[in-house]
């Protein structure tokens, strides 16, 4: 497994677990961190939006006003998808 | 830091994932690795599947194989998932919990305060526990019971988890005696014995 597959792996996986909770990358990238994975913030975010760029798309992003926040939650086909895998 | 997952290789791996699941399961759940084997053999999905690869029946050791690699990976993964997913119900808990007690969850104090306890569940790690409790269960009680005070829910929970502190030192403290009795007499006997086991079903 290449590290973009590992690290789309990686986002799919945590955000099917929040389902349906709406995750910021910092959140992403401290989990894969405590969990020994050494993929870096803007790697985690490249790959949440290409799953975002899917047809249909695995990953839903979404900003929050409030805090000018991007924030990334698996949609149903990202669902289906991790539990085909 | 992890190496990248790598691609399972082997017999078990060129099944179908609904079939590994089950086999997953199957061992999880205690089954011996001949039982797995005929459930395996004796499987009408698998059969063809073996014939078109040219592969002869499931042996013990094609099972042993896999219980040390992708059956690991796979209890390690979910494992990591249930952990994620908990931490997750327990933020949404919270959110839901402060805003049915009208609290504006868009207020900058509320958005501060949900960000520490955020980093609290983030630094809260369930796999560290476990290994600690397999070393010190009563300290890992202990914590717990203090950590779910913290909470109006889990004050009984902590009540709970107190008592069953109490019982297990009780119960030890028995257990310890009656040794130290059977020791000193060189011997064990019925009723010792008896006691002994009471205060074994208590822990």
């Amino acid at each position: 497994m290449n590290r973009s597959s590992a690290i789309r792996d990686e986002v799919l996986m945590q955000l099917v677990a929040a389902f349906p909770a709406q995750v910021p990358v910092e959140r992403l990238h401290k989990t894969a961190r405590r969990s020994g994975f050494d993929f870096a913030e803007l790697e985690l975010r490249k790959e949440a939006h290409y799953l975002a760029g899917l047809n249909p798309p695995l990953v839903a992003v979404s900003h929050d006003a409030a805090t000018n926040q991007e924030r990334f939650a698996a949609t149903s086909a990202g669902v289906a998808h991790f539990e085909n895998q | 830091m992890n190496e990248l997952p790598r691609k399972e290789l082997g017999k078990v791996a060129g099944l179908p994932k609904a079939i590994r699941d089950d086999l997953n399961l199957r061992l999880l759940n205690g089954a011996t690795l001949q039982e797995l084997c005929d459930f395996l053999n004796s499987n009408p999905t698998v059969q063809p599947i073996l014939a078109a690869k040219g592969w002869g029946e499931f042996n013990v050791e094609n099972l042993s194989n896999w219980r040390q690699s992708g059956y690991a990976t796979w209890l390690k993964s979910r494992q990591r998932f249930e952990d994620i997913k908990l931490k997750a119900e327990a933020r949404a808990a919270l959110r839901q919990q402060l805003a049915s007690e009208g609290l504006d969850l868009n207020d900058a104090n509320a958005t501060r305060l949900l960000e520490i306890a955020d980093d609290l569940l983030d630094d809260f790690d369930p796999a560290a526990l476990r290994e600690a409790a397999k070393d010190k269960p009563l300290a890992a009680l202990r914590w717990l019971s203090d950590l779910a005070a913290g909470t109006s829910e889990g004050k009984r929970k902590a009540a709970e988890l107190e008592l069953k502190v109490r019982r297990y030192e009780e119960a030890a403290a028995k257990a310890k005696d009656k040794l130290t009795i059977v020791k000193r007499e060189g011997g064990l006997s019925e009723e010792a014995r008896r006691q002994i086991e009471e205060a074994v079903a208590l822990l």
